[in-house]
């Protein structure tokens, strides 16, 4: 069966910029994807490209396996929430969600019972009647929402929806955004740059970086199982440690664990929860260090160690806030924990 | 903060100014409106004469609808030309700053040079009676061309659609463009989104610049008196003629006063308009 949404080798420059450079990606019915990326890096692009404000330079757009690049907007089957709600200031909140209705001539009792539910299911019923410019960023939010919703779109694409809330209400949202997709059961294509906000709502995050895609994979996987340097440092903090690998040992500075992998030069990933304080007893497979507590950062339930290794390696380790740590103290992490990165930088 | 030296300083000269040639003058021209003019003599003694000939002369009450028919055409066929003009402009041109300035060079050209050009044009041995003779779509010259409410509205039109274009170019250049895009995203052709989203955006604009196209065609005297002739007068004509050869000021200055109250509900009308159909 085709995927719902099928981008292939995708390319777009504006001038003497390539904004991308040869995307390919494909998105299943109901899923949640998060294009994340740094700004510039084309994610905005990319959504542009599927939604039709943009014509591709080279590479396929498909739906359902049916080519869409050559459609204009209008006659595309996906619709948008933009970045800054863009909802039409001359009519009322019945209105802007009724619109895409009204303008592909349905029946007029069933375009306002149709607004009415997509209303419902944003919870804005009470806000019929108002004009938008009168309602806060998040009522703003919930509108354009119901209005992207109401002509029933297989695929719903979102550009950086959340980021002009304030951070209380960016989480309440994303909360609901996520429970609201579960709901409608339509796929979503969430453009952001906000790495918790990708972790948090997706079921796969497509990360973009200088217009290619570096890394299409589950928030978990690409969290213990980055594909690259860059992968480990965008999503969540992360150690990374250049190593040495001979005679069945990777060696990193003062570091050194047993490793079944090929000789030669190799950087390892180790994030900072996976650093612990020594136990008495040693572990099978435990890596030990000495260092030294160089600063620290109390975050509520853990803290941040920032530690220097007798050899001068510095390290980033999250402990719990109640372990007692002197500044000169013993660490440990598993070998399991050092990830492999493919080195691509 | 300011001293109050400094206040009086700047706020005294245009004070001045204002009473002296508008306050002042108006009130004169009301005064005079309430007097009458016996033996050659301005009497000045209360009289609500002028008002009442300006209502029982079918005269000035037919110049008067004339004149604002004539406006009203010349409104129409401004924002007819501009609107389209804007819309390309705004929209798709490339080279918008270029055909931005095409389109206002008219107004640096001298008011009476550009009526004069339609006088050469329409004329009898004009420009437009010799090709069409030349072509013989006509065998003798078309008289009905000039000294005809039609010219004065050709002029007029040509004198003011950059006038109304002004305004319009402000206010579609102010529709957001994600609006458009919003539009088009929820499935609407782009007959739809210029009906449904553009035309009721830039309203504000379209209001602003036919009220300018109007108010600036009803009071105007040259292209009637350049290209009119008789059956092209306005009311201003009139006008000009009661303070000049006629001499009756009293008249003259009632006509202008019942003008002057006209255009200035006009503009608090549309003034009230615009502020309904603008969402800033």
């Amino acid at each position: 069966m085709n995927p719902l949404l099928s981008v292939r080798d995708v390319r777009k420059r504006f001038g003497a910029r390539e904004v991308l450079r040869g995307v390919s990606l494909d998105v299943a019915e109901g899923e949640f994807l998060t294009v994340l990326g740094e700004s510039g890096s084309g994610k905005t692009t990319l959504l542009r490209l599927i939604a039709g404000f943009e014509e591709t330079d080279a590479g396929e757009i498909l739906m359902a396996g049916t080519p869409i690049d050559g459609l204009p907007p209008y006659q595309r089957p996906v619709n948008t929430v933009f970045q800054q709600y863009a909802l039409f200031p001359h009519m009322n909140v019945t209105e802007n969600v009724a619109y895409g209705l009204r303008v592909t001539k349905v029946d007029k009792v069933e375009v306002l019972e149709r607004a009415k539910q997509a209303l419902a299911l944003v919870k804005m019923t009470e806000f019929a009647d108002s004009s938008p410019t009168k309602l806060s960023g998040g009522q703003q939010q919930r509108v354009a929402l119901a209005r992207a919703l109401v002509n029933r779109p297989k695929l719903l694409l979102l550009d950086e929806p959340l980021s002009a809330l304030d951070a209380n209400l960016r989480r309440e949202m994303q909360s609901e955004l996520k429970s609201l997709q579960r709901e409608v059961g339509i796929s979503f294509i969430f453009v952001t740059h906000d790495q918790d906000e990708a972790m948090a709502l997706s079921d796969r995050i497509a990360l973009l970086r200088d217009g290619a895609l570096e890394q299409v994979a589950s928030p978990s996987e690409i969290y213990n199982r980055p594909a690259s340097a860059y992968c480990a440092a965008f999503i969540g903090k992360t150690n990374l440690l250049e190593a040495q690998i001979a005679r069945g040992e990777a060696v990193a500075g003062g570091l050194r664990w047993k490793s079944q992998l090929p000789e030669g030069p190799a950087v390892f990933s180790i994030r900072p929860e996976n650093i612990h304080a020594a136990t008495a007893v040693s572990q099978n497979g435990s890596v030990r260090f000495r260092a030294r507590v160089e600063q620290q950062m109390f975050q509520g339930a853990t803290r941040i160690l920032w530690l220097e290794c007798q050899d001068g390696t510095k390290l980033e380790a999250r402990i719990h806030s109640g372990v007692e740590i002197p500044i000169n103290s013993e660490f440990e992490f598993d070998a399991s924990d050092a990830v492999l990165i493919r080195e691509k930088d | 903060m300011y001293s109050k030296q400094y206040k009086l300083a700047v706020t005294v000269p245009p004070l001045m100014w204002v009473s002296l040639f508008l306050l002042c003058a108006y009130l004169i021209l009301f005064a005079h409106s309430f007097w009458s003019v016996r033996d050659g003599q301005i009497a000045r003694k209360f009289t609500l004469a002028n008002y009442k000939q300006i209502v029982s002369s079918p005269l000035y009450l037919e110049v008067l609808f004339r004149s604002i028919k004539m406006a009203g055409a010349v409104t129409g066929l401004a924002l007819l030309l501009a609107y389209p003009v804007v819309y390309y402009l705004s929209f798709r041109a490339r080279h918008k700053n270029l055909l931005y300035q095409l389109i206002i060079v008219p107004l640096w050209v001298s008011y009476l040079v550009r009526a004069y050009a339609w006088k050469t044009i329409l004329g009898s041995d004009g420009v437009l009676n010799t090709s069409l003779q030349f072509l013989h779509i006509t065998h003798a010259p078309v008289s009905a061309l000039l000294y005809s409410p039609f010219a004065v509205v050709l002029t007029l039109t040509h004198i003011y659609t950059p006038f109304a274009f002004l305004p319009i170019f402000a206010s579609l250049e102010h529709v957001p463009r994600n609006l458009i895009e919003a539009s088009q995203d929820l499935g609407a052709t782009p007959w739809q989104t210029f009906r449904r989203v553009i035309l009721p955006l830039s309203l504000p604009g379209v209001i602003a610049g036919a009220t300018f196209a109007f108010v600036l065609s009803l009071g105007d005297f040259l292209a009637p008196l350049l290209v009119g002739g008789p059956s092209g007068i306005m009311i201003s004509n009139i006008v000009v003629s009661l303070f000049g050869a006629a001499y009756d000021w009293p008249l003259g200055a009632a006509i202008s006063l019942l003008m002057l109250v006209m255009v200035v509900s006009l503009l608090f009308a549309t003034e009230r308009l615009e502020k309904r159909y603008s969402y800033q």
